[in-house]
């Protein structure tokens, strides 16, 4: 313990206040990051100080820090996220939805020159999506102390998670001791019991379900793309795409209804992520191959024509429309049945759990 | 808010105690993602630091809890400080009180928590104009040399901070001053009939 300061009463040492400059070192864990928000887009980066951990976040001509020191960190999690996938949904929907438009626009016209439009469009989407899937997974750390759980927004992807986590790790340990996984585990089953497992747990009540909405969904997709067959053969007799546009509503609503539904039941990932692929290609299907999004750019080239005229005359011509039938129900069934099969596999599954026994609940 | 570590963020389980402080990383039992959790013995540790001891009798009591027992002194102004008030900062014991005068008066670097880059200031108000606005080089130039010197030893960050930023901004400030007077000078003999 220092000797109290004589000098100077109400502040502290004289040689502190003398040298403003920080004087203690600083090894930099990450690069700035910069994450977006409506209106700015800030960076954060990561710094070792020795004691503490310190997280930088700058904004404009400002910059704000955060010190964790490593005696009170309790915790440090790494947890996987979506951020990868969305953001590669999110190119997709940005370039590959003009670029079809386009396409689909200039072929109407029979122009010629179709093969600078998919460049145009095509390049910048490749090395997006190509750049983001070579960044590695995604995922967020949060370093949890007594009273707080502090994200580290300097880390959004797993490579970059693994070595910084290494080094706090080993920082952390240096100070507070190592602990072993089995004394860890130990620990953690005694700390996280009844009680507070049930009022720190994040996790809402997970509702059973036997996927009805789904059953429903699938079994509609079926007679989809069997209508969507019917039409190909047959062209002559489902002239207008009207008699197709009622199923495709009625599919629509069904996944919807099942997407919505899905949330928090007992309903397996793999099977809500495949609801999820059949909803989106009904979507990209229906919306971009079907014109319903041309009737615009149509009437926008033709401006003298009458709108029941443009939408007749935004619709692809009959062989076009044969083929589009064809690959919309060839894609539909097989997908309608996959996803059948996946619905009756699940409950045969929960069906069997409960004739042996009374099913866990997640969270427990 | 307070997170609760052994639930993962994507799918929201609860993940099994045994996943803890392993080497690598793990993949969650339910949607397969990599997760890793580091838990340390402060995770365990029931004594906190929010109470501080009852003062006996004959016992020196804390100066801003008269009830409680003192253990420590502060390092800034000597006073006794219970447990409660104890703020330990780079090896020494502070209050409260020293510690919002040091922020006052910016005296302690390892307190402070925001800053300003009156670097970046200076070189934004350097540049911009000769790309932008030319005209404003009278005003934006003697400005950004006024920040580059005067803030040439303020702390503008917490961890080092290197002067380029400072240097360019003195650079291009006399570069725009004096293009701005040259530019001026030629105008003024243009007008006059100079070059006639």
């Amino acid at each position: 313990m220092t000797e109290p300061a004589s000098e100077d009463s109400a502040g502290l040492t004289l040689e502190a206040a003398a040298a403003p400059e920080p004087t203690f070192g600083y090894r930099r864990l990450t690069r700035p990051k910069r994450r977006f928000s409506v209106v700015t887009a800030p960076t954060y980066s990561l710094w070792d100080g020795g004691d503490h951990l310190l997280q930088l976040h700058n904004e404009g001509y400002r910059e704000s820090c955060r010190r964790l020191y490593y005696r009170d960190i309790q915790a440090i999690t790494c947890k996987p996220t979506n951020l990868r996938r969305n953001l590669n949904l999110i190119f997709s929907a940005v370039f590959i939805t003009p670029m079809l438009l386009i396409v689909w626009g200039a072929a109407l016209s029979e122009a010629e020159d179709i093969l600078s439009v998919l460049l145009f469009f095509g390049v910048p989407w490749a090395v997006l999506v190509l750049c983001n899937t070579l960044l590695g997974p995604s995922c967020v750390c949060h370093v949890h102390t007594a009273v707080q759980s502090e994200e580290l927004r300097g880390i959004t992807r797993l490579r970059v998670a693994r070595r910084v986590l290494r080094a706090v790790r080993a920082a952390a340990e240096n100070v507070q001791g190592p602990l072993a996984p089995e004394d860890a585990a130990a620990r953690m089953a005694e700390w996280a019991g009844p009680d507070r497992g049930a009022a720190a747990a994040e996790t809402e009540p997970v509702r059973f379900s036997m996927g009805p909405f789904h059953e429903a969904a699938f079994w509609a997709l079926i007679v989809f793309g069997g209508v969507h067959a019917f039409a190909a053969r047959y062209p002559e007799i489902i002239r207008h795409s009207i008699l197709i546009y009622i199923p495709f509503l009625a599919v629509a609503c069904l996944f919807v209804a099942a997407l919505i539904h899905q949330r928090r039941t007992t309903i397996p990932r793999s099977l809500q992520r495949f609801t999820w692929v059949a909803f989106i290609f009904i979507c990209v299907v229906s919306f971009v191959f079907k014109g319903y999004l041309l009737f615009p750019f149509w009437s926008f080239l033709n401006p003298e024509a009458e709108p029941l005229d443009a939408l007749r005359g935004s619709l692809p011509a009959s062989a076009d429309r044969i083929v589009l039938n064809s690959i919309s129900a060839i894609c539909a069934i097989p997908l309608g049945v996959w996803g059948l099969f996946s619905v009756y596999t699940y409950r045969r599954s929960a069906s069997a759990r409960a004739g042996s026994g009374p099913e866990p609940a997640r969270g427990e | 808010m307070i997170l609760d570590p052994l639930i993962c963020s994507r799918c929201k389980t609860r993940l099994p105690e045994t996943m803890v402080n392993l080497d690598a990383f793990a993949e969650c039992p339910s949607c397969g993602g990599a997760v890793g959790v580091t838990v340390f013995p402060a995770l365990f540790h029931r004594e906190g630091r929010t109470e501080g001891r009852p003062a006996m009798d004959d016992e020196s009591t804390c100066y801003y809890h008269e009830s409680k027992r003192a253990e420590v002194i502060c390092d800034g102004c000597g006073r006794f400080l219970c447990r409660l008030c104890d703020i330990e900062v780079r090896g020494d014991h502070l209050c409260p009180t020293c510690i919002e005068t040091a922020l006052s008066r910016k005296s302690a670097p390892e307190l402070e928590s925001q800053y300003t880059h009156y670097d970046q200031i200076a070189l934004t108000l350097a540049i911009l104009p000769l790309v932008i606005l030319p005209c404003a080089v009278f005003i934006t130039s003697p400005l950004a040399m006024y920040y580059a010197i005067r803030h040439w030893r303020t702390p503008q960050s917490a961890v080092p901070r290197r002067k380029w930023r400072n240097c360019l901004a003195l650079f291009f400030g006399i570069v725009g001053l004096a293009g701005g007077m040259v530019m001026a000078g030629f105008f003024a003999l243009a007008m006059s009939g100079a070059f006639e």
